[in-house]
């Protein structure tokens, strides 16, 4: 099997994207044209839905020019409010209704190569939904050394966002938020069959950081009627990251491994740790099976729940602030659809199209939330 | 995680970069990095599905590849 698997090689390294940019540089291979499909759902206990279908396109203009599309359509759906005051994210007008949007998203990209050891990108990224608009900038650098053994990319992205609210009229207030965001990774190869890669990130958050419909339970003279006052974040977060994984390919059974750990820190006091360790293996020379595991915890934001209603307090019920640990596994199969096209001209096509699908269940320690939710991705992707 | 334990993070890093930048390996000795299997996303593109729901239900970003606001971002 071996040596089959070693004469397909060079069509996977072909069909190598961008996502794999890095190890694409590793590899000194050249990033393929490509066209890729992909459809989402996402669904969690509260019965809130996401379903989402995205394409892009990958194409080289001239030798060292590539220009990339991507256009996402999503549509989220959120169950008719149960209590109408806590973990509600939505308006609370037709509150016993569904409430269903849509989402579109377009990002565009172009990618320079310098020379042989340098690439320059740039995109644009703006979304658009009914009580939601964001607008980004990206750039990047990427550098090659040592025979590119060793990889620095640096990026940077500036996003604004129009926070909406759905008025109990239908009208919608705005909030203005920007976001300023730069990451360094840094990549190593350490034998033909391992790289090391690390990663330091620095996100600055200003502006309305609450959710707009969110509200938060406060004391009242009547403990059985509790008061409730507007969700209220602080306008100003600093957010840190840093990151270090390992990949290493094992050549006696034709697997590898991914193992990533990441330590996230902020100003409102909130720290987080998060560890992924992921297994591919060929089963057949045209078959991957990779099931993986995700585990994830985090120290409540300091800055307190109700705090006396002051202008100068902050008031939250986002759990996402809270103490809380989370699990989750999943399971992806992808196959290289070249095995249905031997021996059969017409289908030659097939030769550079691959599928996969994956599902993942994710599920936190929260009381008594217990938040779960499950992901389904399948994925289309045609190189040429 | 303190001030100290932190840049003992870094220097872990750095040490292992530094040791790895001590092997050079060629070209033409690189297949199984070009390898599909070396990529978490098995060489497909988009992770940033997958990352948007970590990013927008938990207190992690940074370090990936989700850009932008909206959509599930307020819950």
């Amino acid at each position: 099997m071996k040596s089959v698997r070693r004469t397909g090689m060079a069509t996977r390294a072909a069909m190598a994207i961008a996502s794999a940019a890095s190890i694409l540089a590793l590899a000194g291979a050249v990033r393929a044209d490509e066209i890729e499909y992909s459809v989402y759902y996402f669904r969690d206990n509260n019965k809130n839905t996401v379903a989402t279908s995205a394409f892009s396109l990958a194409k080289t203009l001239y030798e060292k020019t590539l220009i990339s599309l991507n256009i996402e359509m999503d549509q989220t759906t959120v169950p008719p409010l149960v209590d109408g005051v806590t973990g509600a994210s939505r308006p609370s007008r037709q509150s016993k209704s569904a409430f269903r949007k849509n989402r579109g998203q377009i990002i565009g990209g172009v990618e320079q190569t310098l020379g042989e050891n340098t690439r320059l990108m740039g995109k644009v990224y703006f979304s658009q939904e009914v009580d939601y608009q964001s607008l980004s900038f990206i750039g990047g650098i990427s550098q090659d050394f040592a025979q590119k053994n060793f990889i620095v990319d640096i990026r940077g992205q500036y996003i604004v966002d129009s926070v909406g609210e759905i008025l109990a009229d239908g009208s919608i207030l705005n909030r203005f938020k920007e976001t300023h965001l730069g990451t360094v990774n840094l990549t190593q190869v350490l034998s033909p069959t391992a790289f090391v890669h690390g990663c330091v990130g620095v996100t600055r958050i200003n502006g309305f950081q609450s959710d707009p419909y969110r509200k938060v339970e406060i004391p009242s003279t009547n403990p059985l009627v509790p008061d409730t006052i507007i969700e209220r974040h602080p306008d100003m977060r600093w957010r840190q990251v840093v990151g270090l994984g390992v990949n290493k390919y094992l050549r006696d059974i034709d697997g590898a491994f991914t193992i990533d750990y990441k330590y996230y820190w902020d100003d409102w006091g909130l720290a987080s740790n998060t560890a992924h360790i992921q297994f591919n293996k060929y089963i057949t020379k045209d078959w991957i099976v990779s099931p993986s595991y995700r585990y994830y915890d985090q120290a409540g934001a300091t800055y307190g729940e109700y705090q006396g209603g002051g202008t100068q307090s902050y008031d939250t019920e986002d759990y996402k602030l809270k103490l809380f640990g989370s699990n989750g596994a999943g399971i992806k199969v992808a196959c290289f659809l070249r095995a249905f096209g031997r021996n059969r001209p017409a289908w030659e096509f097939l030769n550079n199209t691959a599928v996969s699908a994956e599902y993942f269940h994710y599920f936190n320690d929260m009381v008594p939330e217990n938040f779960t939710a499950d992901l389904f991705e399948t994925k289309l992707r045609f190189a040429f | 995680m303190t001030l100290k334990s932190q840049l003992a993070l870094f220097a872990l890093t750095a040490l292992a970069l530094a040791l790895g930048g001590c092997a050079t390996v060629k070209p033409f000795e690189r297949e199984m990095l070009a390898d599909p299997i070396m990529d978490a996303n098995l060489g497909f593109g988009n992770q940033g599905l997958v990352d948007k729901f970590f990013t927008t239900r938990e207190g992690s970003i940074g370090c990936g590849t989700a850009v932008g606001g909206g959509c599930g971002c307020s819950k």
